[in-house]
């Protein structure tokens, strides 16, 4: 049971179109989508749900018929996220909890809040795990432990190979959580400088959890100089290369059409790096 | 502090380049348009808040930086003093303070800063400590601010840097912010006290999904807003165009597909400076931002 982890630091580099086309070549896998901030694979995979949970965390709130206005709970807020006239501000407050343990009137009380969902689905990929989280909700991190937690138990109980997980752009609270205890990282990385130092900030991370990581190139005729930056960058770092992607708007077409390129054209040559680049993750994941 | 949701400068101009979707070209929208009215004479200042992956700089030479510490406090324990009550250890809900037994130990990467563990202290054990989150960069640029933050590798959120960067923000110049993507808080956290919502969306079934999600966060926060459609014609605009009907949203600019574009911005080079004839493209969108935010 392996989980391999695509992700890439710079928004937009490509994770999900590589991940669905690795996912469409995948035999034995469960698919994650752990991009809860833009949760794009269920529009490609156009999933069949058989079973949503509840997402939930809990949310201060304060009586206003218990609160006696002394102040406490403003003076002791770290986050600013409690009004003059006693409102709490859901999206500033960081869940703390000091506002009910300094208030001497007990009037701030915990209610479950349900922040988001989690979906089961079957799709042309298999089992498919996603969610959806309500804009400007917190605990995106808790979301994406939980969705790696579903998708790797049932990735043991039907006996698959494992889960091929889609991460968030940046190197934040959910990607730290995508991440950690994964098996195989694999960053995609853009043609630009932009590209470059964000593949960076990634393996930085990568090595701080100790996962072991590979690059794809995206769109690597775009810059000829990024893309040499980066190979260099790869080389003098021992990080295997897994591949390159020329960029080709096929894969735009693909998805206009609801398909991963390896669907929508089995044959191209794009679709013959995927194969090379899954059977590489196979090899590099298997070194550890 | 009570009065947090006014800003106490809310006569600062600030526009916020932002999108649901990463790689959209938020960057590429900022800096050029910075650019363009930097070049037009107009007082304008750059803020870069996507502090987990800061590239705006990257288009500027910023060699000469002046650096910023963004810390945050965390607890530090006096063994001595600590009698294993297990006060902290309860209040803490984020696992970043625990006691085994009579031994009370810090996990400063899970810790937010709440202070609930030192406040509530009884024997007066635990004693705030600086902990570095990042930095912040401060440049001139022509004259003009630039002003960037970078998170450390493996810090867990950026909203206090992100925070630290908007503080540069000035009276009666344009404050043009570059957001980080997506829905959730550091998005939230750019976009407070904000005066125009830019968005970026490119024309594909994932640009629309994403930018659906971002004009409800916007919308949601009373801010007006308006859409660049980047990329126009690698995908289907339509498929944009139609959501900015059904939605009343404005349509402000849409930039072109071009390969040349993207060869140069892989290069760190600024289309306005390379291809003078988007200039007037991004002074447009300025001047329908200005009209957005006087009506």
């Amino acid at each position: 049971m392996k989980q391999i982890v695509i992700t890439g630091g710079k928004g937009g580099c490509g994770k999900t179109s590589v991940a669905i086309a690795l996912a469409s070549i995948a035999d034995n896998f469960v698919l994650a989508d752990c991009d809860v901030d833009s949760p794009n694979i269920e529009i490609i995979a156009d999933p069949d749900n058989t079973k949503t949970t509840d997402f939930t965390n809990e949310i201060p709130r304060i009586d206003p018929d218990k609160c006696i206005a002394c102040g406490q709970c403003v003076k002791h807020c770290q986050f600013d996220a409690i009004s003059s006239n006693f409102v709490i501000d859901e999206m500033a407050c960081e869940m703390c909890g000091l506002c009910k343990q300094v208030c001497p009137v007990d009037a701030v009380e915990f209610h479950e809040n349900v922040a988001g969902y989690i979906y089961e689905s079957d799709s042309r990929f298999g089992k498919f795990f996603h969610a959806f989280l309500k804009p400007g909700e917190e605990n995106s991190g808790m979301l994406v432990t939980k969705i790696r937690e579903l998708s790797k138990e049932k990735a043991i109980e039907d006996e698959k190979e494992g889960v091929i997980v889609d991460g968030s752009p940046g190197v934040g609270c959910p990607v730290i959580a995508s991440i950690t205890g994964a098996d195989y990282v694999v960053a995609v990385a853009e043609s630009s400088i932009s590209g470059l130092h964000d593949l960076k900030r990634i393996v930085e991370l990568a090595r701080i959890l100790r996962v072991s990581i590979g690059v794809v190139i995206n769109k690597a005729d775009i810059s000829g100089e990024s893309t040499d930056g980066i190979q260099n960058y790869v080389l003098q770092n021992d990080i295997a290369l897994l591949g390159k992607i020329p960029f080709d708007r096929e894969i735009v077409d693909a998805h206009l059409q609801r398909k991963s390129i390896v669907e929508f054209n089995p044959d191209s040559e794009i679709t013959g790096i995927f194969r090379d680049i899954w059977n590489r993750i196979g090899v590099e994941s298997d070194k550890r | 502090m009570g009065e947090s949701k006014i800003s106490p400068n809310s006569n600062i101009m600030k526009i916020t380049i932002t999108s649901g979707k990463g790689g959209t070209g938020k960057t590429f929208v900022s800096t050029n348009l910075f650019k363009t009215l930097a070049d037009k004479g107009e007082r304008v200042a750059l803020f870069d808040c996507d502090v987990e992956e800061p590239n705006s700089y990257l288009f500027f030479d910023t060699k000469d930086s002046i650096e910023e510490d963004v810390n945050m406090p965390v607890p530090e324990v006096d063994p001595p003093k600590c009698t294993g009550c297990g006060i902290c250890g309860d209040a803490c809900r984020f696992s970043a303070i625990v006691n085994i037994g009579k031994i009370t130990i810090t996990n400063h990467s899970l810790c937010h800063g709440c202070s609930a563990c030192w406040v509530l202290c009884p024997e007066e054990a635990i004693t705030p400590v600086d902990k570095k989150l990042g930095c912040v960069y401060r440049n001139e640029i022509d004259g003009n601010r630039v002003v960037y933050g970078e998170l450390i590798v493996g810090e867990l959120s950026g909203n206090r840097i992100i925070d630290r960067v908007k503080e540069y923000a000035q009276q009666d110049i344009i404050n043009i912010i570059d957001s980080p993507p997506g829905t959730s808080c550091p998005v939230v956290e750019t976009l407070k006290d904000t005066d125009y919502a830019v968005v970026v969306a490119e024309p594909t079934p994932f640009g629309l999904a994403n930018l659906k999600s971002t004009v409800e966060l916007v919308r949601g926060l009373d801010l007006p807003l308006g859409v660049v459609i980047n990329r126009a014609g690698m995908g289907d605009d339509s498929l944009i165009e139609g959501f900015l009907v059904e939605s009343k949203t404005e349509l402000l600019a849409k930039i072109p597909f071009d390969r040349k574009i993207a060869e140069l911005y892989g290069k760190g080079k600024l289309i306005v400076e390379e291809m003078t004839e988007y200039r007037d493209l991004f002074f447009e969108i300025f001047d329908k931002i200005g009209t957005g935010i006087s009506a």
